[in-house]
């Protein structure tokens, strides 16, 4: 056991250690559990074996050690898995919370999983699931970690010592993976998902969104036609996500920030969004999963049908939808409204992006 | 008078925006009904040499009287946010199609601490303009001048008040009125001992 680690605050650093260190301890301790196993009945090059039935099935493999936990996980919910029967719990929601478990591993590994005490919560209650009954240390762990994160959120909580509650010291988390997540965050500061806070200073150019004409003045006079072909659009996003108008700060780039409530908030952009054709996944992953099946995208926990649960009409984006991806397609959708098929290899690629109006109801920003 | 889109008046200048566009909203007539209607806009800019620059509007409905309203105060002194807060005109449409402009001012209430809207007087107008305002205003094309029994043949409890008729979509005369009753009202202190 290297860590027992129990979050004090909202500490971005201290979560990315956290989720690193409890995916290097479930890893060791399945995999030593494994290696034991595997030996014992005369296999102890199994993680050279499964490497090569997955090739020979022309399956991605990646992975470069038997410890990396995304490969038990990967390896243990597949149906001709060669663990069946070996694994040290069987517990029925095994391979569900494993596979959500895995989503959140390669969220996490491209900086997509938003450092939070919400989402070390839900990862945490996917360790608790999928260690559950083995009798591992982890196990002990992830059930702290769920505790004091709903306690966090509860605000029940009171820090009473800085100090670790720790069997040893936390592994430092991998320069890499700070970095990464660094740059994530700073782009989203720099420029949030629309309808999500502002963080920058108040830009210089003041404009003046007018509900009554449907327009945009800069002094008493319409800016408006300076937008071009793009009029039409650009309004329509702002008064989505600044409905009853009012002043707007324009940065030289064209973020628009609005005032909704005394917040600052990001309502559009004056001219093209950047990015708006590129097919990047940009911002964190909404914790909520999706089916795209029947031509609908399904929440997958509350079974809801999105063309029901909007403000607005989707058929254009369920038909994007329908000539981009297969039926019984897995979806992700981030706070940027970049929606996307989770991959095991590689980044994924954008192939939608919603905004809150054509988005289930409450999930998206603004 | 109108150079390039633009009147003095006073210590005001009117400048005419140009163009027309739709406004979504509610007329003062129709205050308290639900649902809004979709008028014409045009604007215009007043501004002074005390800092005022505000926006104001003559909004024609489909369904309810013509009105001149406050849009948009860009700029000013803490006292001009009463022209933003009140002020708005509501005209009238006579039996020939005119429209009627009641002429009442923004004068300080002491009781209330604040402009409201009042009845003056033709000399307490002039007084604000500083010459005269019925002048003024047949120079600019305004049809007739006086009180509403005498321009308009009204019996009513507003019979004498002061009002003008000008011709439909006459902006020119409409905003100077408005300069006059209320943005020199407010500038000029109009009531304030």
């Amino acid at each position: 056991m290297s860590a027992f680690r129990l979050p004090v605050d909202q500490s971005v650093v201290d979560i990315l250690g956290i989720i690193h260190a409890l995916e290097m301890e479930a890893g060791a301790e399945f995999s030593n559990y494994l290696d034991e196993a595997f030996t014992a009945a005369g296999n102890p090059e199994w993680f050279e074996d499964i490497r090569h039935y997955r090739k020979s099935m022309n399956e991605p493999f990646t992975y470069r050690n038997q410890s990396d936990f995304r490969f038990i996980l990967s390896e243990g919910t597949r149906d001709d898995s060669s663990f069946s029967g070996i694994m040290p719990n069987n517990i029925a929601k095994w391979v569900t919370s494993a596979k959500r478990l895995l989503d959140k591993l390669h969220h996490f590994h491209h900086s997509q999983l938003k450092p939070d005490i919400q989402n070390l919560r839900i990862v945490a209650g996917l360790y608790a699931d999928v260690t559950a009954g083995t009798g591992f240390d982890v196990t002990n762990w992830a059930n702290a970690l769920f505790s004091r994160t709903k306690a966090i959120l509860d605000g029940t909580y009171v820090s009473t010592d800085t100090a670790p509650i720790s069997i040893s010291s936390i592994p430092e988390v991998p320069v890499q993976i700070v970095e990464e997540y660094q740059e994530a965050i700073e782009e989203v500061r720099q420029r949030p998902p629309l309808g999500s806070r502002w963080e920058g200073q108040k830009p210089r150019r003041k404009l003046s969104l007018n509900r009554q004409t449907r327009d945009l003045y800069e002094d008493g006079v319409s800016v408006s036609e300076e937008l071009g072909d793009l009029r039409g659009g650009v309004l329509a996003t702002w008064f989505r996500y600044f409905p009853l108008g009012g002043e707007v700060w324009v940065d030289p780039d064209g973020a628009a920030m609005g005032y909704i409530k005394g917040d600052a908030r990001m309502i559009g952009w004056f001219g093209e969004t950047p990015e708006d054709n590129s097919d990047r996944v940009r911002g964190f992953v909404l914790p909520t999963e999706y089916n795209y099946e029947n031509g609908e995208v399904v929440d997958v926990e509350s079974g809801l049908k999105l063309s029901s649960n909007t403000t607005e009409p989707v058929k254009d984006l369920l038909k994007g939808l329908s000539t981009a991806i297969d039926e019984a397609t897995k979806l992700n959708i981030t706070d940027y409204g970049d929606i996307f098929v989770p991959v095991t290899e590689g980044k994924p690629k954008r192939i939608a992006n919603a905004h809150k109006g054509i988005w289930f109801k409450g999930q998206l920003p603004g | 008078m109108a150079e390039n889109n633009v009147i003095s008046i006073s210590k005001c200048e009117i400048e005419f925006l140009e163009g027309k566009k739709p406004y979504s909203g509610k007329p003062m007539s129709d205050r308290k009904l639900p649902g809004e209607q979709t008028g014409e806009l045009q604007t215009f800019r007043v501004t002074s040499s005390d800092e005022l620059n505000l926006i104001v509007g003559l909004i024609e409905w489909p369904d309810a009287p013509p009105e001149l309203v406050p849009l948009d105060l860009l700029g000013g002194l803490d006292k001009h946010n009463e022209l933003a807060r009140r002020g708005r005109i509501s005209l009238g449409i006579t039996a020939d199609g005119n429209w009627l402009v009641p002429l009442s001012v923004l004068k300080f209430n002491p009781s209330m601490g604040k402009f409201t809207l009042q009845r003056a007087s033709e000399d307490e107008i002039d007084e604000l303009l500083g010459h005269s305002f019925r002048e003024l205003m047949i120079e600019l094309g305004a049809i007739d001048i006086g009180s509403r029994q005498k321009i308009d043949g009204e019996t009513n409890n507003r019979a004498n008040q002061f009002a003008m008729i000008v011709k439909p979509q006459d902006i020119e005369s409409l905003a100077v009125a408005y300069v006059v009753t209320r943005a020199l009202a407010v500038i000029k202190d109009f009531g304030v001992e």
